[in-house]
């Protein structure tokens, strides 16, 4: 028994924690000060050792599921059914994906609180003139370049669909479409993150704002009033820009780990190949990927286009 | 991966930490080569070879101690020491910025770059080893201004070698400027952390040195000993050993959340001026960590030890569901809390009171690390909490035993149940709140910011609706304690199961909707706070439901009055008491009356300490049999509950009375009328701190000397007393099959 219990024992949680902690710490020290900024740029030498240590602890935990090639083992004999004959990875994973609602039911009701109490600019155009505050929604300053968000909103669903059809393939034992539409549902939520970036960069700067500020299309809708953001659209210019770039920060930082998993899950299909009996990662991975699409759906509509 | 190269990793990244460790109070030199950012961002990037050298010396002359607003200065910056300059060749050059006001060239020696707010020299002014230039004082008289100078003083040869260079920082205050107060000096919190990590550092150079001596083992050996000790602790994925950690983790931050809180009684032992013992801010931060380690690093961690402990046994599985994820949640539990004490070290804890409340909290009120610390920890501290709710809601629903039907589960389990629900829906809110507020301090968002258009009260709505299901996620599992304690000792299977069960969800139910009545006082509006009002009240009906069960089913059993069952009746008596002055709190018209005094503070104790600490220093009596294989020993168990609760109610009592009186919460010092009682309660507060080390003693005499327990000493029904004490490391050497008694096979 004593055999069975160092078998399992790791130290990949505790590397982890501690290089978490040095991030923290680092981090913490390098910018510390509110306003005044007493933190001094020399500690980011801890922040950088931190992640160098969370990343080995989080490399060492991967590494056992690594060298594994079949799920025996993981699962647990379950003597009540709940739920139908799901395994207990996946009923955690559904258990995660709901403290994750309410994560993102946190940033969205904080975005809407705000949103609710000040009046925006074009609803009562009169009232709005010089006064303070007055919501100007980061839909409209996105709105002459809304197609990146459409095309955005078609890679995600999109890559929902080939992520099913990965296991789809995998359940058929058809390992190379099961890394084909693995690499294609990478490669969709890569494009979604670049051009989040480069929409992210162009708003930051002002463009999309100058854009639409040109004085030749002005009427009604695309009028130039309460010019707040002729300097660009960055999270501390306004309480619009902060609910938009931390919102949809949050979200894009989610499609970040996905990808992360997903470089994982190509690995993993190149060295192994799922097959029939082994393709439980691909379902966890879909159902938080589709979490992070349908995520996605309220975000767009809320900051896009509302 | 294997063990070796596992081995190989771990210690190369140790030895790095150690490294980081050392090389951390150096962190802010300059070791080579002006490598600093700011200037290296300004495009200053010649001259950057060589060490920085003391031999150059920078002044500032003419600059005032304390500015007028927006008066224009002449400062002359000379530069002295290093090489000695061919005549014709180059002698110098110099770089300055301010955080406030603006800098200005008034001669051709000079320059700005453009869309730069800093002054250096041009070709022009590298003849020179002094320049004069303006600046204008800003607009604000609140200002202390900093000039960063570089000043290099050249050899004027070709190439930088034989060049030295240096860096300066002159400061210049407004009238009206809050000027930094100098950390020197240490406060007295950090001269009990310094104190207690010399002891640490003492005893186990005593201990190793020792046994160097003794057994005559060379240095390797005995680290390697004691490593081959630790190593299992740090790699564990056992439930029990996790277990053991978090309750050891819960109580040794309950001994320093206490010593915090003797530290608030003996500050307001009578009324004291600012410093005269601690500071006003020491004693912001005084309690403010007070509350964040009672809360989050000793109850829940303690709540935690236990479920970890005896939910896998209770329900009858081998281990908790996600046994890594769950080493992950312990691990992330000291880690966290060293990181929320960090604040310690870099001159101030966090000083925003354990609800975090902004405007405080942001930025521009609190700018010490302390608060940035205070805040990253408690977003890992969050993590651990969801990670936990996972891993437990996943095995309860998933592992139990063939048998153990939701309804069969004991009484402990249902209120574990119950409480990682809350903490699912409530503890990723808190996590969020805190991650804006970072953001707010670090990146400059604004989420919180009056001037632009945010709402501080946005942060209680997000707090509170954490902070209410919070208490009931520190209240509920030791109902359930009481509940298994209780029954054990009556010699009856607790009365009302089924409504316990059903009480018990209908307060984590009603816990969302409630959570308004902690901000009567922020004028919300009065139909929120009416509902709320009525909610409140409402929780008092399942509660009571609670009690009297306890108490029916006391009645017509044969009660064995042994430690556990001793400090489970204290704590019906004190819960009771906790809990109808929640009652009368609820009520809005009082409450806005003693919100913010000493009755509330009296309220809370009596529920934390008198409800949750009273209830599990029961079950460790109740457990440590199981765990251990002893039974801790009954006569200091009886002088620990005896001195515990008299000195308890001698100490939390009498702040109800200054409450109605008026003394308020949070204030450092207090009106003489109340100095009196506050005497009282001071030394009753000390002696109940000192109580406790009457509990450390037995845990650890026992431990050697107590009587052998056997499997189940106290005759309890739940399946943890199936298995042998301490139990095996499977928990069941065989799944067990849970029936009734007159069921068939």
């Amino acid at each position: 028994m004593s055999d069975d219990h160092e078998h399992h024992g790791t130290i990949a949680p505790f590397i982890f924690c501690i290089g978490v902690a040095l991030t923290f710490i680092g981090l913490v020290m390098a910018t510390a000060g509110g306003e005044d900024k007493t933190g001094d740029t020399g500690y980011w030498f801890v922040f950088f050792l931190g992640l160098a240590g969370l990343l080995t602890g989080f490399f060492m935990w991967v590494q056992d599921y690594w060298d594994q090639d079949s799920e025996e083992g993981e699962d647990i004999e379950v003597y009540h059914d709940f739920w139908g004959t799901i395994t207990t990875r996946k009923f955690g994973m559904w258990i995660f994906l709901l403290t994750e609602v309410m994560v993102f039911s946190t940033l969205l009701s904080a975005y809407l609180r705000y949103r609710a109490a000040v009046p925006d600019y074009d609803s009562n155009l009169a009232e709005c003139v010089g006064i303070d505050p007055c919501w100007v929604p980061a839909a409209d300053i996105i709105r002459s370049h809304l197609i990146f968000g459409v095309i955005n909103t078609f890679a995600l669903l999109l890559s929902s669909l080939t992520v099913v059809l990965a296991l789809y393939a995998a359940r058929n034992n058809n390992p190379k479409a099961t890394t084909r539409y693995l690499m294609a549902t990478f490669a969709l939520g890569a494009l979604f993150l670049i051009l989040k970036a480069w929409e992210w960069g162009e708003m930051k700067n002002g463009h999309f704002w100058s854009d639409h500020c040109d004085p030749l299309k002005q009427d009604i809708a695309n009028h130039c009033i309460a010019p707040k953001y002729e300097h660009g659209f960055w999270l501390d210019t306004s309480l619009e820009g902060t609910t938009f770039y931390i919102t949809t920060g949050t979200h894009g930082a989610h499609v970040f780990i996905g990808l992360i998993a997903l470089l994982y899950l190509i690995a993993k299909a190149n060295k192994d190949g799922y097959n029939e009996e082994y393709h439980d990662t691909i379902e966890l991975f879909g159902l938080y990927w589709h979490y992070v699409d349908v995520v996605w759906v309220f975000v767009f509509p809320f900051f896009y286009l509302y | 991966m294997n063990r070796k190269s596992l081995k190989i990793l771990s210690l190369g990244f140790i030895m790095s930490i150690l490294l980081a460790i050392s090389a951390f109070p150096t962190g802010d030199s300059i070791p080579t080569g002006i490598t600093d950012d700011n200037l290296v961002k300004n495009g200053c990037t010649c001259h950057t070879d060589g060490p920085m050298s003391s031999d150059v010396v920078i002044t500032l002359s003419d600059l005032p101690e304390k500015y007028n607003v927006s008066q224009v200065y002449t400062l002359t910056l000379n530069i002295s020491g290093g090489p000695d300059a061919l005549a014709d060749g180059n002698q110098g050059g110099f770089f300055i910025q301010s955080n406030y006001g603006t800098l200005e060239s008034i001669d051709n020696n000079t320059w700005m770059p453009e869309g730069e707010t800093h002054l250096t020299h041009n070709e022009e002014g590298n003849n020179y080893r002094e320049w004069s230039f303006n600046w204008i004082a800003p607009e604000s008289d609140s200002k202390v201004v900093k000039f960063t100078v570089y000043g290099n003083s050249v050899n004027g040869a070709d190439g930088n070698a034989g060049d030295y260079w240096n860096k300066g920082e002159f400061s210049s205050a407004g009238v009206n400027a809050k000027i930094a107060e100098d950390h020197g000096e240490l406060s007295m919190p950090q001269k009990l952390i310094y104190a207690f990590t010399v002891l640490v550092v003492t005893l186990s150079v005593v201990v190793v040195g020792n046994r160097m001596v003794v057994n005559d083992q060379s240095f390797e050996d005995v680290i390697k000993s004691y490593w081959k000790c630790v190593y299992p602790w740090l790699t564990t994925t056992d439930h029990k050993y996790i277990g053991t950690l978090y309750i050891c983790t819960g109580f040794g931050f309950f001994f320093v959340g206490g010593i915090l809180g003797l530290l608030i009684r003996w500050q307001l032992f009578e009324p004291r001026i600012d410093g005269d013992f601690l500071t006003y801010e020491e004693y912001n931060s005084t309690f403010t960590m007070h509350g964040t380690t009672m809360i989050f690093m000793a109850a829940m961690p303690i709540i935690f030890g236990f479920a970890n402990y005896l939910i896998p046994l209770q329900i009858g599985a081998r281990d908790l569901a996600f046994p890594r994820l769950n080493a992950l949640s312990y691990w992330l539990l000291p880690t966290g809390g060293f990181v929320v004490y960090m604040g310690y070290f870099t001159g101030g804890a966090g000083d925003v009171g354990w609800t975090g409340y902004t405007p405080y909290a942001t930025g521009d009120s609190s700018t010490t690390p302390g608060t940035d610390f205070w805040v990253a920890g408690q977003i890992m501290l969050g993590a651990s909490s969801t990670l936990t709710a996972i891993n437990f809601l996943t095995t309860m629903l998933r592992m139990r035993a063939p048998g153990v039907t939701m309804m069969r589960m004991p009484l402990f389990a249902w209120s574990i149940f119950v409480t990682v629900f809350l903490l699912l829906l409530s503890i990723p809110v808190f996590t969020v709140a805190l991650i804006l507020l970072m953001a707010d301090r670090t990146f400059g968002t604004l989420y919180f910011d009056v001037a632009a258009g945010g709402d501080p009260i946005l942060w209680q709505h997000l707090f509170w609706y954490f902070g209410h299901p919070e208490v009931y996620i520190v209240i509920l599992p030791a109902f359930g304690v009481l509940s298994e304690i209780i029954s054990t000792f009556s010699r009856r299977p607790i009365f009302g199961y089924t409504s316990m069960v059903y009480a018990m969800a209908t307060i984590g139910i009603i816990s969302f909707i409630v959570y308004g009545h902690h901000m009567f006082t922020t004028g919300a509006d009065p139909l929120f706070r009416f509902i709320v009002m009525l909610t409140t009240m409402l929780v008092a009906v399942p509660t009571g439901i609670k009690i009297f069960n306890w108490l029916a089913t006391m009645t017509g059993g044969s009660i064995v009055l042994k430690t556990p069952m001793i400090f489970a009746l204290g704590t019906v008596i004190t819960f009771t008491i906790g809990g109808i002055t929640g009652i009368i709190l609820a009520s809005i018209p009082v409450d806005v009356a003693l919100h913010d005094g000493y009755f509330v503070v009296a309220h809370f104790h009596y529920v934390l300490v008198g409800g949750t600490i009273f209830a599990f220093l029961g079950g460790v009596y109740y457990w440590y049999p199981k765990m251990t294989g002893k039974i801790m020993n009954e006569k200091l168990g009886l002088i620990h509950f005896a001195l515990s609760f008299i000195f308890f109610n001698a100490a939390f009592y009498p702040m109800h009375n200054v409450g109605i009186e008026g003394m308020p919460r949070r204030y450092a010092t207090y009106d003489a009328q109340f100095t009196e009682l506050n005497e009282f309660i001071t030394i009753a507060a000390f002696i109940f701190g000192f109580a406790q080390l009457i509990f450390v003693y037995n845990v650890i005499y026992s431990y050697k000397n107590g009587e052998d327990a056997g499997n189940n000493p106290w005759d309890g029904w739940s399946l943890e007393w199936a298995t042998a004490s301490p139990p095996p490391h499977n928990s069941f050497t065989e799944i067990p099959t849970l029936k009734l008694a007159e069921e068939e096979d």
